[in-house]
């Protein structure tokens, strides 16, 4: 009689078959082993005999005999047989394919040996990412921080990315290559960390629908044009504004600006002044007159004549309110223009149009220039082989399709802007500012993300419309916020 | 043998056999074991201790002692508002959230037609993932070209601000947290309470001349409150612990308005990398919550009733 099985036995054998399974699933992987040999060999050595020996002779002399050899070294067979290497490479999730595939790819068809699995990080992270990738030591060879966003110093003062004057100057990298500001923009304390990634002239700008001046009557200004004053820009701010039909929003609002640091820097810029000092360590906005001026103008125009939206108002987003008609202008920068054109669908609704803000009183144009780089992880085990990767990145070729294949802005080099402009007329508007334009201040401290913040929670409270706040009051509240944060010690 | 000696063995065999299934309860335990030392009580203990320490990931914790309990609780002049912002959606939220949950199941309970139907419509909005929501409710309550607004004006309803409002983004959150909240786990748990409610006992209550509210009133609440009292726990913790909504919906403003204690942790967590401190604003608000249970747990006795005690 065949013998029962109990449940008992049978969870039983189960687990333990299960167990099993389980357990050969997870055997180690077979690892091939290199393992190298070492051998002794003996060696003959030769050894120098000296002989003294005073002897008078008969001196033949000998005319020596010079040979120069001329060898060709095949210097780049050389370096395509140093270069082996694993890599990993990081990149924002917004950069389109396939640039970041066609950079890959075209750089391990020249080293065939070096091949590099990319990191895609998604923007609103990608700076935790990656400083919790490099505090679990796997940060990838290649990452990214921007010189505008803060980030890069910490980075930098943290020991993250490693300087690259040695590669640059092994190489005898010619930086003029690219605009010496977004070069400038990675130096820090003297060093060089990384190649140019992003970059754009930041000519601060307002884009208008144009079609508003045709009907109107008003010539437009020309878009590299520094004329039109900041009285004839509140006119036509006024003048296009279509106020609500009853208790609803506008039927069109005169300007927009977004709550943010840029909009403060950028207004505070176009009135002669600072909203961060050259040093991050001051917040000029309540000490400085031409920056109070700034923000005066912009509270005027949000609570008391209330011609701006409301902070989030604009459920889609600024440009498609004015693609669509119902705002008549907003403030941005040469990236933002180049955003907007591609905006537009409807040229009987809106047309690209662009306003300069005026020259200082100290002859600068306002702006202020923002960029990113390519760096290398300090922990990088293949610093040479990523070396030459981020030049091919940064590279001619790569600024390009950087700019017309991925879609971003990176108006880091004088030989890539041909092209660019030859894409659109836009990239001609801004060129000037390539040389000469104003860079961006950054917190001392890099507590860039503290001051977005305090700047956003305190500015929405400061320019609240529904229940008014007294300008002055506003004002040192919001002072006092953004100060807080840059006396915090170094992040 | 002697019986002492046939006692003995017989317990020592006893004995061996519980052994055996001990063992046994162990190994099955195991992995769920390993998943809670190794991911939840081991990282918890680890946060306590980086409670003590500066730390800004990219450089090991450096000690400091107590320095960030004294820096949270008498210089940050966002934690006590935040705490009491999160307390304030809670006392909003909680309410109402239990109290719509037990209004649908006692609407579901109710024998007529499609049931089965209207408990997956009112089930399905919990299974939309909060960003969606956020995002879609940012469209709806839109201040101009929002469809709710839209509404109250045709009306002739003054629209309020709501997610650009401060004195409504927090309300406004209540409102988008209940939708995806009334109809979720919460109505079920209620559903499977009401249904075990003894039908005798309606039908002793109908005998005695119990109308339907006498019935609802001295049956249905009293047999409800232990289902009443886990939900009450259960949301309460749930509620405190907002930050999803906040952080896609309004990012913690407008002008501080929705931000929320988590929100403050993660902020100093993953966008100032201020680990150590992020660390200590999360024990303590831990302390907070527990302490709160705690008080649920003795008040509990004086109105949570458990059919069958005396």
């Amino acid at each position: 009689m065949a013998s029962k099985l109990s449940r008992r036995e049978l969870i039983k054998r189960g687990s333990i078959a299960a167990t099993g399974v389980l357990l050969s699933a997870c055997q180690p992987k077979v690892v091939e082993k290199v393992v190298e040999v070492t051998r002794e060999v003996e060696k003959v050595v030769e050894k120098e005999k000296v002989v003294k020996e005073t002897v008078e002779v008969e001196k033949v002399v000998e005319k020596e005999k010079v040979v120069k050899e001329t060898v060709v070294v095949d210097a780049q067979a050389q370096k395509k047989a140093a270069m082996k290497a694993e890599m990993s490479w990081a990149f924002r999730a917004d950069i389109e394919q396939p640039w970041p595939t066609e950079r890959a790819d075209s750089f391990t068809d020249m080293y065939p040996d070096v091949h590099i699995e990319q990191v895609v990080l998604a923007r609103s992270d990608m700076y935790p990412k990656e400083y919790a990738m490099h505090a679990a030591g796997t940060l990838p060879d290649i990452c990214f921080f921007y010189h505008s966003h803060f980030q890069q110093w910490r980075a930098i003062e943290n020991g993250v990315v490693m300087p690259v004057d040695e590669f640059a100057n092994n190489d005898q990298l010619d930086l003029n290559e690219w605009f010496p500001v977004f070069i400038d923009m990675g130096m820090y304390k003297g060093k060089l960390y990384g190649l140019p990634s992003w970059g754009w002239s930041g000519w601060d700008c307002i884009t208008i629908n144009s079609l508003l001046l045709e009907e109107a009557g008003i010539e437009a200004p020309e878009p590299t044009s520094h004329a039109t004053s900041m009285d004839t820009i509140t006119e036509w701010i006024f003048k296009f504004y279509d106020p609500p039909k009853g208790d609803g929003p506008a039927e069109r609002f005169g300007i927009s600006i977004g709550i943010g640091d840029i909009s403060f820097e950028t207004l505070c810029r176009a009135f002669n002044g600072y909203f961060i000092s050259p040093d991050g360590t001051k917040c000029l906005i309540g000490e400085d007159e031409n920056a109070n001026q700034a923000v005066k103008w912009w509270y005027d125009l949000a609570v008391t004549e209330k011609v701006t939206p409301v902070a989030g108002e604009l459920a889609a987003g600024e440009y498609v309110a004015w693609a669509e008609g119902k705002l008549a202008m907003f403030m941005t920068g040469s990236l933002g223009v180049i955003n907007a054109e591609r905006t537009t669908r409807d040229p009987q609704v809106c047309k690209l149009g662009n306003i300069m803000f005026p020259t200082r009183k100290d002859g600068k144009i306002p702006s202020q220039m923002r960029g990113g780089h390519w760096n290398i992880s300090a922990a990088s085990k293949n610093g040479a082989v990523a070396w030459e990767f981020i030049k091919h990145l940064s590279g001619k070729d790569g600024t390009i399709g950087f700019n017309l294949v991925a879609n971003q802005g990176a108006l880091v080099r004088p030989d890539a802007l041909p092209y660019l402009k030859g894409k659109s007329p836009v990239y001609n508007w801004f060129e000037q500012n390539l040389m000469d334009g104003m860079i961006i201040h950054a917190p001392a401290n890099s507590r860039g993300s503290e001051l977005g913040d305090a700047i956003a929670q305190n500015a929405t409270r400061w320019f609240d419309r529904r229940d008014p706040m007294p300008f002055e009051e506003g004002m040192m509240m919001f002072h006092d916020a953004v100060q807080k944060v840059l006396d915090l010690p170094m992040g | 043998m002697t019986t002492a000696a046939t006692v003995s063995t017989a317990r020592r065999k006893r004995w061996t056999a519980m052994r055996r299934e001990a063992w046994w309860g162990y190994f099955f335990m195991a992995p769920w074991l390993i998943g809670f030392i190794g991911l939840t009580l081991g990282p918890g203990l680890a946060s306590l201790v980086l409670t003590l320490t500066r730390y800004n990931v990219l450089r090991p914790p450096e000690f400091i002692g107590l320095d960030n309990y004294v820096q949270v609780l008498t210089q940050d002049e966002l934690f006590y508002p935040s705490i009491a912002r999160t307390f304030y959606f809670a006392a909003l939220f909680v309410p109402l959230a239990i109290g719509g949950s037990l209004l649908v199941a006692v609407l579901l309970n109710s024998k007529v037609n499609g049931t089965v139907l209207f408990r997956t419509l009112f089930f399905v909005p919990s299974l939309v993932p909060v960003v969606a929501a956020a995002v879609l409710w940012g469209w709806l309550f839109n201040a101009d070209w929002g469809i709710v607004n839209q509404g109250l004006r045709a009306l002739g309803i003054p629209a309020p601000g709501w997610f650009s409002d401060r004195q409504w983004a927090l309300p406004t959150l209540v409102l988008m947290s209940l939708w995806g909240s009334v109809g979720g786990t919460r109505m079920i748990i209620f559903l499977a309470g009401l249904q075990g409610v003894p039908e005798e006992l309606y039908d002793a209550a109908a005998i005695d001349g119990a109308n339907a509210w006498q019935r609802a009133r001295h049956v249905t609440l009293p047999l409800m409150t232990p289902t009443i009292f886990f939900n009450l726990i259960l949301g309460v913790i749930g509620a405190l612990q907002v930050f999803t909504s906040a952080f896609v919906a309004t990012r913690g403003g407008p002008s501080y308005a929705t931000w929320f204690i988590g929100l403050h942790i993660y902020k100093h967590a993953f966008e100032y990398f201020n680990m150590g401190y992020a660390c200590t604003l999360a024990w303590l608000f831990a302390v907070v919550i527990i302490g709160l249970t705690i008080i649920q747990q003795r008040l509990s006795s004086r109105w949570v009733f458990y059919y069958g005690e005396q």
